[in-house]
């Protein structure tokens, strides 16, 4: 080796990092705004889930009140009065209704207790307004709703079904390494079946055989995420199972429980951890695949992979209706990348352990 | 002669793991509800068999009884399908048609059964009102999946190397940083929200023209064209993984004393990057270029659903709605089979990679 | 083995000095350092990696560049064929080929220079050539590349070259990979790279150190050879000073980055100035000593090449130093002998040094003052086989590996 020490070694070919040892040490102790901002976004998206049914929001299945007079407004470019008029069989013409309503009759009670001033804002695939933060769908349901349900589906489906899957995993992981001989080849090799098969085909195998709800949708993904977590699990469990203090643990008589939960668990759990983080995202992806293929949950349950699937029938037409659900999915999946990889990076779990 | 070894090695644990696959499959598709037999029968009694013809060797006995419901092997269980007919006549049928089709047997018989026929090409027929065979339906399929497969991954490959041949030479630096940023973007970015995106700038706003997938026959340009967008989608996040690979590789390659021997030959710099330090750092990449052959079968289902291309994709989403267990299982063995053929091509080609795992 | 160059005849289109359009200053060495000085700014401070040297070399001739671990002497030769480059990097003085100053020159038209002009032939064999590349390709590469032969002619040539350099059945070797040779024939292919397009300058970095001790005198032969042969200049870098006895023309010693004595071979081994080279002699096991004789190692370590001692920078470790030499950093002053200059302000065997002086304590190794990671000097066992020659400088880890020659 060249004679001075490692960090003075100048790069071969033309890499320039001054200081990168002080750089990351520096960098290791604060986590950055972009990681807070991604930890403040999940934050959001968990208080969303938790407290939509208690949030005043409106509804996630009905149609906004007005949406059939905004559509009669939009038609035939008449005031909302009027659209109420001639909706209720008060006119026999648009034009009679505007003439009506210019002269001030009154739309029949109920429907201005329903809908007492009609918009274009509750038109289907509205842009934002007041009283649609973020528009409508193809339906005039008030899309801001119906992210903040499906909301409630991206976690079940990602931190809890993921979660199920990290726990059924990690178990499997830690029995096998742990004991080895009979019972790892056995679990293995189901694990190695499992993962020599695309995890999509077998979810969605799960969701049809099984049928559309949301329970079976989160059972697909706990089973499909199972077998990573385990072999992920087993090869860690592997290295620390032969380590001094596992020895020391077996030596003085701990019972076989004891070792693999107090001795090798914790140790395992960071890359399991770290696992996890990249499985949300990936689980929150694969529902909205699912929901591509109509095998999500069922309506009128909002998702975010089912409203994606709704609007993209109208993207041509509507294209921001897809938009929404498309880049709330998009952030929030960045935003589980993120923390993923900064935790890895401040625990230094090696990528490849993944 | 070691080579051969490995490969033969190779092949057998991709018989291996086909079987168990398959046998797997053949398990979970006769274990759940929702008997083949109703389906048929269903169909058989919803197109109307008059009372006293003969079905399935059995005559259709009206009797004295009013038609009812009848749930097949008397289940209740959702998504069972029930088949209607008259008195007792409905379960002998089905009785009847079950042992016709072999589904009386032990599943292993079953199973023998199908898989000595697969071999053969056989995967018998559709559960259909016209049975069809299974075979002829899949080789239809095949070449728009395995065309949209191979561009996306042939894509990926020609972003993904020279950007990331280009991020490791320029370490640390402004189009390295831009380019990780990107590929941290490109990651997280969810295939069919990608092609939603590309379908908005490009056809939306820009007014070009998606149309439905043709066939090579048609034209290798249209052919192109209608496969451009969910090619690009499927590719870019493929792409951003081996980028980021190839940097780290090609990073630590570039630090050996060969690139300073090889630069000290008065070899250009592109030269040394591609012909000195890409082969050695190839490696992780071809290892998730192998793995990710399940992530892509994933993806060219939902790509093949959104973009109206009758693909293997297609032909298994519309197979499970109805049931039609024969053409599943055949697909499923299918994929199966790809998939671990790709990680025995993987380990293969490690070996023409690497010259020091051919003679070790 | 006496086929002259094979590539000399071969190239026609105009390579080295000759492709940039330029003709050798007349009278200019083939290779000058003038005050080249290496720094390396790194986040602790800046590192004098090399500080201040000048040294020459002619064609035909060989300069040995000696020191130990850290004495910057591969920084060194790889600052003198401009092969470093990195954003941290400081530069200052002259390197002169043919009179032509290479740190002034655009690193493209530098590189037009490496492989035809100068080369280098690295420490480690076992790294230094592409393990999945055939070695065939590894010198056609460039043959192809500088001289435009045609794959043939190219493959010709290497053969040539590969037989030149004592590989034997060339024609089987040439499509073989790295792996499949052994260390010493490693080393020989390396040397065949280098010298393809028949440089007239080769560095050769310790090109003995990494090989089995059987091997080394083979390869340096080698070397020696071929540079009769070429007409080359040649600078061999090492720790060893047993390996430059009997090859070299003129020694440099280095020490901290600096050149502290140079001389021809005979007057520098004849009549030793500088005590750092003096050490360095003693550290040589001698043959006639008794089996377990106590090696002679100099104690302490290499200065920090951050922040160098103000005065000598052998200071710290010299047995016979004062308080002037810990205070004023020695000039290198010619001595008596043309072409002996030293850096000492009491040098060994003068009035006013080490005969004034009690006698050198030859001190034991003193317990590791060095931190972790720090790289220090530790003794190398004693030898076992008699014609082995050890240093007390080497690094532990430098330390001949067997590479089944």
């Amino acid at each position: 080796m060249p004679e001075i020490s490692a960090q003075t070694e100048p790069d071969p070919i033309a890499t320039d990092s001054p200081d990168a040892d002080t750089e990351t040490v520096a960098k290791r102790k604060r986590m950055g705004v972009t990681f807070w901002i991604a930890i403040g976004w999940v934050a959001l998206v968990v208080f969303g889930a938790i407290f939509q049914p208690i949030l005043p929001l409106q509804s996630t299945t009905k149609p906004d009140p007005c949406s059939t007079y905004a559509a009669t407004m939009a038609n035939y470019g008449i005031s909302g009065t009027a659209a109420q008029l001639y909706n209720n069989s008060q006119a026999d013409s648009p034009r009679q209704a505007q003439q009506m309503a210019d002269a001030g009759t009154k739309p029949p009670a109920d429907s201005i207790s329903a809908c007492p001033n009609p918009t274009l804002n509750s038109k289907t695939n509205a842009f934002p307004s007041a009283q649609h933060w973020l528009g409508t769908d193809s339906a005039g349901r008030d899309t801001f709703a119906r992210i903040v349900a499906g909301a409630k589906v991206a976690l079940l489906v990602g931190l809890v079904a993921v979660g199920v899957g990290m726990i059924l995993g990690t178990l499997i992981g830690l029995i096998a390494g742990y004991f080895r001989g009979a019972v790892e080849g056995i679990m293995m090799t189901f694990v190695d079946v499992a993962l020599a098969f695309p995890a999509l085909i077998l979810a969605i195998a799960i969701v049809a055989f099984r049928g559309q709800s949301l329970f079976n949708v989160c059972l697909a993904i706990a089973i499909v995420a199972t077998p990573g977590f385990a072999r992920l699990s087993r090869s860690s469990t592997l290295t620390f199972s032969e380590r001094e203090f596992v020895m020391a643990a077996r030596v003085m008589g701990a019972s076989h429980r004891r070792i693999i939960f107090r001795e090798i668990l914790p140790n395992v759990a960071l890359p399991v951890v770290a696992f996890y983080l990249l499985a949300v995202a990936i689980a929150i992806v694969a529902e909205g695949g699912l929901a591509f293929l109509g095998l999500s949950v069922p309506p009128p349950t909002p998702s975010w992979g089912t409203m994606i699937q709704d609007g993209y029938n109208v993207i041509n037409d509507s294209p921001f209706v897809v938009m929404v659900p498309s880049m709330v999915m998009f952030v929030t999946v960045l935003a589980f990348n993120y923390i993923g990889d900064r935790f890895r990076e401040r625990f230094d779990v090696k990528e490849a352990a993944l | 002669m070691r080579v051969a070894r490995k490969v033969l090695l190779s092949l057998l644990r991709l018989a291996g793991a086909v079987v168990a696959v398959s046998f797997l499959t053949f398990l979970l598709a006769h274990k759940i509800p929702g008997d083949p037999t109703a389906i048929i029968l269903q169909d058989k009694v919803n197109t109307m068999v008059p009372c006293g013809s003969v079905l399935l060797g059995e005559t259709v006995d009206c009797g004295a009884l009013a038609p009812k419901v009848v749930h097949p092997r008397g289940t209740e269980a959702p998504g069972a399908v029930t088949s209607v007919c008259h008195a007792d006549r409905c379960v002998i049928a089905s009785d009847a048609l079950r042992h016709q089709m072999g589904l009386d047997q032990p599943v292993l018989t079953q199973y023998v059964h199908w898989a000595g026929k697969a071999i053969h090409g056989d995967f018998g027929t559709t559960y259909d009102t016209q049975p069809q065979p299974v075979w002829p339906q899949i080789a239809q399929a095949l070449p728009p999946t395995l065309e949209l497969m191979i561009i996306a991954m042939v894509l990926s490959l020609i972003i993904s190397i020279p950007l990331g041949i280009y991020a490791a030479y320029r370490e640390h630096r402004l189009g390295d940083r831009i380019l990780t940023t990107a590929s941290f973007l490109f990651v997280a970015l969810p295939n069919f929200v990608l092609a939603i995106f590309l379908i908005i700038i490009f056809v939306t706003w820009m007014g070009a023209v998606q149309s439905v997938y043709v066939p090579w026959s048609n034209g290798v340009g249209k052919n192109l064209s209608t496969l451009a967008i969910p090619a690009v989608a499927l590719s870019l996040g493929m792409a951003s993984v081996y980028q980021r690979l190839l940097r780290t590789d090609m990073i630590a390659t570039l630090q050996e004393d060969f690139i300073l021997m090889a630069r000290a030959k008065g070899l250009p710099t592109w030269r040394i990057l591609t012909r000195h330090a890409l082969r050695p750092s190839s490696f992780s990449l071809l290892t998730v270029f192998g793995i990710n052959v399940g992530t892509l079968i994933g993806g060219t289902v939902i790509m093949e659903v959104m973009f109206s291309i009758s693909g293997i994709g297609k032909l298994i989403t519309k197979s499970i709605y109805v049931r039609n267990y024969p053409t599943i299982q055949a697909i499923v063995v299918l994929i199966a089979a790809v998939y671990v053929a790709a990680n025995v091509l993987t380990d293969i080609f490690y070996s023409v990679l690497d010259p020091r795992i051919r003679h070790a | 083995m006496n086929q002259p160059s094979p590539t000399l005849q071969t190239s026609t289109s105009k390579t080295g000095l000759a492709a940039l359009g330029l003709q050798p200053v007349p009278g200019a060495p083939l290779l000058e350092l003038d005050d080249l000085r290496t720094y390396f700014e790194i986040g602790a401070g800046t590192v004098h990696a090399v500080d201040g040297v000048s040294l020459k070399v002619d064609r035909a001739m060989t300069l040995g560049v000696v020191g130990e671990s850290g004495s910057g002497k591969t920084v060194l030769s790889r600052s003198a064929m401009g092969l470093l480059r990195s954003g941290n990097l400081r530069q200052s003085g002259q390197v002169r080929y043919q009179g032509h100053d290479l740190i002034a020159m655009a690193d493209k038209t530098r590189r037009r220079l490496w492989g035809t002009e100068m080369a280098m032939v690295f420490q480690d064999p076992m790294t230094s050539l592409n393990p999945v590349m055939k070695i065939g390709r590894q010198i056609t590469e460039s043959l192809r590349y500088h001289l435009g032969m045609s794959k043939s002619e190219a493959r010709e040539a290497a053969l040539v070259g590969l037989k030149s350099v004592g590989i034997p059945a060339p024609e089987q070797r040439i499509d073989e990979y790295p792996h499949q040779l052994s260390g010493g024939m490693r080393q020989r292919v390396t040397i065949a790279v280098a010298l393809a397009c028949g440089p007239k300058l080769l560095f050769a970095d310790e090109p003995t150190t990494a090989l089995d001790v059987t091997v080394q005198a083979q390869i340096l032969d080698l070397l020696d050879h071929q540079r009769r042969e070429r007409n080359m200049g040649m600078i061999l870098v090492t720790h060893d000073l047993g390996v430059v006895a009997g090859r070299a023309d003129v020694v440099a010693v280095m020490y901290a980055g600096q050149v502290v004595e140079i001389a021809p071979t005979a007057e520098l081994f004849g009549n030793v100035r500088m005590p750092y080279t003096e050490a360095l002699l003693r550290a040589i096991p001698k043959l006639d000593e008794a089996s377990h004789t106590k090696l002679n190692v100099i104690s302490g370590r290499p200065p920090d090449l951050i922040k160098p001692p103000k005065g000598c920078r052998f200071a710290p470790r010299c047995p016979y130093a004062q308080s002037k030499c810990r205070n004023e950093p020695p000039p290198l002053v010619e001595s008596s002998t043309p072409g002996h200059a030293y850096r000492c302000w009491f040098p060994v065997g003068s009035d006013q040094g080490s005969t004034q002086l009690p006698a050198p304590v030859v001190r034991e190794p003193a317990p590791d003052p060095a931190p972790d990671g720090a790289p220090k000097i530790q003794p190398t066992p004693p030898p076992k086989a008699p014609e082995r020659r050890i240093t007390a400088v080497e690094r532990s880890e430098n330390a001949p590996e067997n590479p089944n020659e």
